[in-house]
């Protein structure tokens, strides 16, 4: 069948080589639609307890990515100077305007956060911590303010007083971190004088670092081109072997690329090394082919004296492919099939890994099916062989290539024992080795210890608190609850616990203020720094404080309902290892304490590390077993064979025992970028054996005598293998020349290593099994051709649905995001009716939340029906209290083709008012809530794109960016932009920003208790949204309660003469 | 109906009370306010003093579509003047019980009606009257019950007009007693004591919000003429015109802009007494107000409005026993047009009127002015509310007037006001 593929694929080879052309041009302009995502929450495993505990402290308390800026004289003189804190000023204000810095975190001693408190019996006096202008008395002063206010000391100055601090949380995004940091160093460096010196580090440091150092890529990727080209060109010694190889290989990336930016996949930071893997990969299917094509040219004209050099050209191009096919398909489908199987994988750049890889290698698979023989055929045919059989494919003198299958074959056939004996040492030292493994995913070990990033980071710990973060959030059933002074002894004693663990710099929670409080209420008296016995108290204590201080002072320890305190635990680690210890004592302690009602969660840049490294662990022991079993079901399925499927996987397994062993004999770390070393060493591995056992099977039929067959193998498909592994492993030990980044030095050590061990395993072990068990599928015929393809669909098949029976929740997000994933449209519109039920009454109560704490209470009854034509909606809200807005209504009629209508009775005037209904923007009764908001926004009158998918609070959403499709939209609605996070399981908006017309931040609205309200038409309702304005830090909250869903509800709500009906 | 009306309606009150199911909804809620006025409404010359408003709503549900609708208001003021009528006053502005039934709505009792779709100058708004001397920083707070009984039928499908039919007794504004020229008498007539009533077809939806009304009844507020007649000096006696008003209003909303008109034509009847016989012709007063409002920014709202009037038989001074018109000398000339606001056949002035609300509606400020542009007077009318919490609220404010004695405005300086209030939302 093959055979008459490949000659209508020479005789049509100019319209073969113009489609494949195209198809290439095609998918080059899709690559331009590739959407580069650097957020490092995509690699964060969604469900894993402490990133929803980091998810959580985000959303309650704001801070999540933390950068520590110190300021210090360079002279080492002391910080409480005019000159290191009028830098510190200045550095508060210019940070703060940075956009996608949260200005509201920003904390240094000039910040409006940092208060001192003080008092007498009677009087509570809550003062700036630096008074203004800056003088050598005011830093004499605030020098006494941190003595007398503990709770500043080694977080805004250090211990020693020579290091001044400024600590802002930064918003991570798809843009990623380098953005936000290049400016934040600008500014910093802009500020550094002879006299002053200015230090940076924290997550967003690091990881926008590490976006710097990938970029590397840039010159190392043509350096690994030109690598594995003049390998091939080493291995082939032909102008056509050098670049046929090359070609194929930069066609499949770029088909790769195009297709992940056609089915909208995103790509990653830590993907950027992927290319690397699809271009060796793609080069070794070709060398094979090549190979074998000389193989059989040679024999050609030996066989063919009197043919030209075309006849005999496409005579063996015909024979070559017709052989290889077969096993070009088997192997590259196994590969493919193993790297899809990465999409059951928790982690998002994994799942990206395995999609660009199986894409990558699909395209190469057909690329050398068509692309090559049809180029091939016009190019010239090599030189002639002479008629010497015994000397057709080996030149005399023997090259170095023919020395060593040589040796590998005589020493296979000779010591087939002791190599079996041999490789099972190997394995068993490899898995001593494995028990020593560094589980390890420390961002700051990505670097040497000569990058400033590193040297800053550790003068900040010796000097500050910390550069990293831990949350503990204690979470009440009830407002109110963290003011109970039970509650509150529980968090204070939590921390001197936590004190007692290592690396740990600080610990703050609202304790220390209410204990500063009590004590500053006693004349400054260090005996009452202690909690107030009562709840009285500590509510009186409180009150006081926000009599001349700010309620948002303590927005980073609890929340205005006083149901949530955050506990920030400075650490000098960010070691996973150590973070997961952290988590596992703290919870050990506090759990049995906890009352009833009350819980704990986890979070911050550490415990994040730790849940990253824990199911990276966990998730590469899942990957490694399911792509061996894939191999081994394929394999078993290609050649109807268990002991083939067997024979495929023990070079498998030896390779990964190999790599794993190697990480932990030489201490290299189990890391993000380093655990897809093994799934890249199993995909291409997995190749090597097929190869050889084809060609076995072949030259057994051929031959007849096993020795002859299996060296005959190994001298030829073995020789490829040998070309295919140091092209791979010279592409990647480029890798091994970025200077100071561990990232690319890893994985090129790992890289080459596993190519070494499997093209080891693939050239000795398979033939020393084969020698010493020969099986009996060795000697069958070829199977149907067809069969690759069936046994690897049949193999992905039964492996990934059993992945998916065991990972439901895992399987499912993944399977959505390579072809089943709705486009941004429709999300939003699906967004848009998700909400929309045929009729609702409910019940609200809005809490209006002035920025200085006040709260003012709204009740509504609200009622919504759609009108006959099943789209456009009608809703009236009445206000049912205070006394002053009772009786208060609004009408609304959407039209989908007109201006909605409005109508708004108020009971002074006694009828109901007309208004114009295009200005949305306007606030609805004095909420933070638009008239927009409250109706929705149309969604054809938006554009919207996702620009990413992520976890929020342990919801998988699709996060949508929504453009005003007008001026008159941007207008009428008030905002620039929306961000919506929309749950994917119900469309439903988890949370929104919205920005002004200037591109602020304006609001964010938070939706939670979302229930299912209409089970038939899958309707859902948030029955709390949360609207926070950052500007005026007003927030309005909205509960809705007797929420009711398609009942009956007469028209008659709709119609003024309700309105004007006061209740 | 007067304080002597309300206690039989608390007893009432509180025997529905215990009747009904007591929740927050079903309770009685309302606002007090005390603060201090530097002036009365009586345009007299009285000095400031403490005020204080009490107002009471209940709206209890007595049956399903049946329900009872309650508004009182009670008022007590230091006032400087022991002439001060406006003191100490207590009213029930509104006591119905309305019922519903299908495409019926029934209210029979006290009750506030309010028409008209312009911005604060109704020409069809004649049913419900005012009390103009009321202390209140609100106009619409002025307004008065009036005994009624209505009917308004809504067809089914909504696109048809509703028909509203009510059917009242007249009630008088309460008027400035002030005005009157010194050293003149003044004489009241019999109030009306026929029955009043209105029609209206309503249409609110689609693209346009439209009316058309009907009201034969009599004009609230008193018409003055002179009775040279007197023995003893010129007497100036008052009576409450039969007047028939057509009006029509509409509102519609284009983009960002509403656009609000108001229309009216007031025939005035001839009303004769057996005693004294036909006293004036009949008069025509057309009215019309055309204005737009839209909201700037967020919270800004403008509304801008011209207005015009015009009389085809403006206040002749006549001799009722010879029916012919006569020459006043000019003084009383001028009273009685300063007495009956009718200070030119044609006249026309502009609204404007600018609100902003900050803080999230906690302070709310507006500034209106009308100009009359026919005799050059204006008012100027600034407000500030700032609610303290949701249960207390601080407002201040001030009219002024501007223009001369023989102006529309000028002839209320005396109201000139500046005030002050707290008040209380319960």
């Amino acid at each position: 069948m093959f055979k008459s593929i490949v000659t209508e694929i020479i005789r049509r080879r100019f319209w073969v080589i113009a489609v494949i052309v195209l198809m290439t041009a095609f998918f080059a302009a899709q690559v331009r639609n590739l959407k580069i995502v650097i957020d490092p929450s995509t690699m964060l495993p969604k469900s894993h307890p402490n990133v929803i505990g980091t998810n959580t402290a985000e959303a309650l308390f704001g801070s999540k990515y933390v950068v520590v800026v110190g300021v210090n004289a360079n002279d080492g003189t002391t910080a409480l100077s005019p000159d290191v804190l009028s830098t510190v000023a200045r550095l508060s204000t210019r940070l703060a305007v940075i956009p996608d810095v949260k200005r509201h975190t920003m904390m240094s001693v000039t910040a409006d956060k940092a208060k001192s408190i003080s008092g007498s019996a009677t009087e509570m006096s809550v003062s700036p911590m630096l008074d203004s202008p800056i003088t050598a008395e005011a830093a004499m002063r605030l020098g006494q303010r941190i003595v007398d206010n503990p709770v500043y000391d080694g977080t805004l100055l250090s211990a020693d007083k020579t290091v001044a601090s400024i600590s802002f949380a930064v918003q991570s995004g798809q843009g990623g971190f380098r953005n936000i940091m290049d400016k934040v160093a600008a500014v910093i460096e802009s500020e550094k004088t002879a006299a002053i010196n200015i230090s940076a580090s924290g997550t967003p440091v690091y990881l926008a670092t590490v976006e710097r150092f990938s970029q590397r890529m840039a010159f190392l990727f043509p350096i690994a081109l030109v690598l594995i080209g003049l390998i091939h060109f080493e291995a082939f010694r032909t102008f056509q072997g050098m670049i046929l190889p090359l070609v194929t290989a930069l066609l499949a990336v770029v088909w790769g690329l195009g297709i992940m930016g056609l089915a909208k996949v995103p790509m990653d930071a830590f993907n950027a090394t992927t290319p690397i893997l699809i271009l060796a990969v793609a080069a070794g299917h070709a060398v094979q082919i090549l190979k074998r094509y000389y193989e059989e040219y040679d024999r050609t004209v030996i066989a063919n004296p009197n043919d030209g050099p075309s006849v005999a050209n496409d005579k063996a191009i015909i024979e070559s492919l017709s052989k290889m096919a077969p096993v070009m398909l088997a192997a590259g489908l196994v590969a493919t099939a193993g790297f899809f199987s990465l999409l059951t994988f928790d982690v998002a750049t994994i799942r990206t890994f395995g999609i660009i890889t199986g894409m990558g290698i699909l395209s190469a698979l057909v690329i050398e099916l068509t692309f090559i023989p049809a180029l091939r055929s016009y190019l010239p045919a090599p030189p002639r062989a002479t008629a010497k059989p015994a000397h057709f494919a080996a030149p005399v003198p023997p090259r170095m290539w023919d020395k060593i299958s040589n040796a590998i074959a005589n020493t296979v056939l000779a010591r087939h024992n002791m190599i079996v004996y041999g490789f099972m040492l190997v394995a068993a030292v490899s898995a001593i080795g494995m028990l020593f493994m560094n589980r390890e995913n420390s961002i700051k070990n990505y670097f040497g210890e000569s990058v400033p990033v590193r040297s800053q980071d550790k003068f900040l710990n010796s000097k500050l608190a910390g550069t990293n973060t831990l949350y503990i959030v204690f979470q009440a059933d009830r407002a109110d609850r963290m003011r109970e002074p039970g509650l509150l002894k529980l968090i204070e004693n939590t921390q001197r616990y936590i004190e007692t663990l290592p690396e740990v710099g600080k610990t703050i929670s609202i304790v220390d203020f209410v204990k500063q409080m009590n004590r500053a209420m006693n004349a400054g008296d260090a005996n009452f720094n202690v909690l107030p016995a009562s709840l009285n108290m500590v509510s009186q204590y409180l009150l006081m404080y926000s009599m001349s201080g700010q309620p948002t002072d303590f927005d980073p320890y609890i929340d205005y309902e006083y149901r949530n305190a955050n506990l920030i635990v400075w650490t000098k680690s960010d070691s996973s290892k150590y973070a997961a210890n952290m988590v596992a004592r703290i919870h050990e302690y506090v759990d049995s304490k906890l009352p009833d009602g009350i819980s704990i969660q986890i979070g911050g840049s550490v415990p994040q590390s730790s849940a990253l490294s824990e199911t990276l662990v966990r998730g590469k022991m899942l990957n490694i077993a399911q792509m061996i079993v894939v191999v081994f079901i394929a394999g078993m399925l290609i050649f109807r064979s268990v002991v083939a499927g067997l024979y495929l996987i023990v070079p498998l397994m030896v390779t990964v025992l190999i790599n794993f062993g190697i990480m932990g004999l030489t201490g290299i770390p189990l890391n993000t970028p380093n655990s897809v070393a093994s799934a890249m060493a199993i995909g291409i591995g997995a190749d090597y054996a097929i190869y050889i056992l084809y060609r076995m099977r072949e030259e057994l039929q051929r031959l007849g005598d096993f020795d002859l067959a299996l060296r005959e193998t190994i001298r030829t498909a073995g020789r490829a293998v040998v070309y295919v592994a140091t092209a791979i492993a010279g592409g990647y030990a480029v890798l091994m020349l970025s200077l100071n980044f561990y990232v690319h030095i890893w994985f090129g050590i790992l890289i080459v290593l596993s190519m070494i061990a499997s093209a080891v395993s693939a050239l000795v072990l398979v033939p020393a099994l084969l020698k010493w068990h020969p099986p009996i599928f060795i000697r069958r015929a070829a199977p149907q051709p067809l069969a690759p393809m069936l046994a690897s669909g049949a193999a992905i098949i039964s492996v990934v649905g059993f992945a998916i029976a065991h990972q439901t929740g895992h399987a499912q997000e993944a399977k959505m995001e390579p072809n089943a994933e709705p486009s941004a449209n429709e999300i939003m519109e699906r967004n848009y009716q998700s909400t929309r039920v045929e009729n609702s009454q409910s019940d609200a109560t809005f809490h209006l939340l002035s920025a200085s704490g006040q709260e003012r209470v709204r009740k509504t009854f609200n009622t919504t029906k759609l009108q006959p034509d099943g789209v456009a909606n009608r809703r009236v809200i009445r206000f049912l209290s205070p006394s002053d807005v009772r009786n208060t209504s609004t009408l609304l009629v959407e039209h989908a083709a007109a201006a909605d209508d409005i109508w708004v009775y108020l009971p002074t005037l006694k009828k109901a008012r007309r208004l114009a209904s295009n200005n949305q923007k306007n606030s609805f009764v004095g909420t933070d809530l638009s008239y927009g908001d409250i109706v929705g926004h149309k969604p054809q009158a938006w554009t919207h794109k996702i620009l990413r998918q992520e976890a929020l609070a342990g919801v998988a959403t699709y996060v949508m960016e929504s453009l005003p499709a007008s001026a008159e939209i941007a207008d009428t609605s008030g905002y620039s932009k929306r961000i919506n996070w929309i749950a994917k399981d119900n469309f439903v908006s988890i949370k929104t920003e919205f920005y002004d017309a200037a591109g602020k931040l304006l609001k964010t609205a938070d939706n939670a208790d979302i229930k299912l309200v209409d089970a038939k038409g899958k309707k859902f309702q948030a029955m709390l949204v949360q609207m926070k304005n950052h500007q005026t830090g007003h927030a309005t909250k909205v509960k809705l309660e007797n929420f009711k869903a398609n009942g009956q509800v007469s028209d008659e709500f709709f119609s003024t003469r309700y309105l004007e009906k006061e209740e | 109906m007067r304080a002597r009306a309300l206690f039989p309606l608390a007893c009432i009150s509180i025997a529905l009370l215990q009747a009904l199911p007591l929740t927050a909804q079903s309770m009685p809620f309302g606002e007090c306010r005390a603060g201090y006025w530097s002036s009365n409404r009586n345009l007299d010359d009285s000095v400031g003093g403490g005020a204080a408003t009490c107002f009471v709503n209940w709206r209890p549900v007595l049956a399903e579509g049946v329900r009872l609708g309650v508004n009182a208001r009670a008022g007590l003021r230091n006032a400087a003047n022991a002439n001060d009528n406006t003191v100490n006053a207590a009213r029930l502005r509104e006591g119905f019980l309305e019922i519903e039934s299908d495409r019926f709505t029934w209210r029979v009792g006290r009750q506030i009606i309010a028409w008209g779709r312009a911005d604060r100058i109704n020409p069809t708004d004649n049913l419900s009257p005012r009390d103009f001397t009321l202390l209140v920083p609100d106009d619409d707070e002025q307004r008065n019950g009036i005994n009624a009984g209505l009917v308004r039928y809504q067809p089914k499908g909504g696109n048809l007009p509703s028909i509203t039919a009510i059917v009242l007794q007249f009630e008088a504004n309460k008027m400035p007693q002030g005005l009157l020229p010194p050293n003149l008498a003044r004489a009241q007539r019999p109030k009306p004591n026929q029955a009043e009533f209105a029609l209206k077809l309503d249409r609110s939806g689609g693209g346009l919000d439209w009316s058309i009304s009907y009201f034969n009844g009599f004009e609230r507020s008193p018409r003055y003429d002179l009775d040279l007649a007197s023995p003893t000096m010129p007497l100036f006696r008052s009576a409450y015109e039969r007047v028939r008003v057509l009006g029509a209003d509409f509102a519609f909303a284009q983009d960002a802009w509403t656009m609000r008109g108001e229309f009216s034509v007031s025939r005035y009847k001839q009303r004769c007494y057996r005693s004294i016989g036909c006293e004036q012709n009949d008069r025509k007063t057309n009215r019309a107000v055309l204005g737009v409002d839209r909201d700037f920014w967020s919270t800004t709202n403008i509304n801008v409005q011209l207005f015009a009037v015009a009389r085809d038989h403006r206040a002749p001074a006549f001799d009722s026993a010879t029916q012919q018109p006569v020459s006043f000398p000019l003084p009383l000339a001028l009273a009685l047009d300063r007495l009956n606001l009718e200070l030119a056949g044609h006249e026309w002035g502009m609204t404007f009127r600018v609100s902003d609300r900050f803080f999230n509606d906690r302070l709310k400020l507006e500034l209106a002015a009308i100009v009359d542009v026919t005799n050059h007077s204006s008012i100027v009318r600034p407000r500030a509310s700032f609610a303290l919490s949701d249960t207390v609220k601080i407002s201040a404010g001030a009219d002024h007037f501007y223009g001369g004695k023989q102006t529309y405005f000028g002839v209320l300086k005396k109201n000139n006001t500046a005030y002050i209030e707290l008040g209380l939302v319960f």
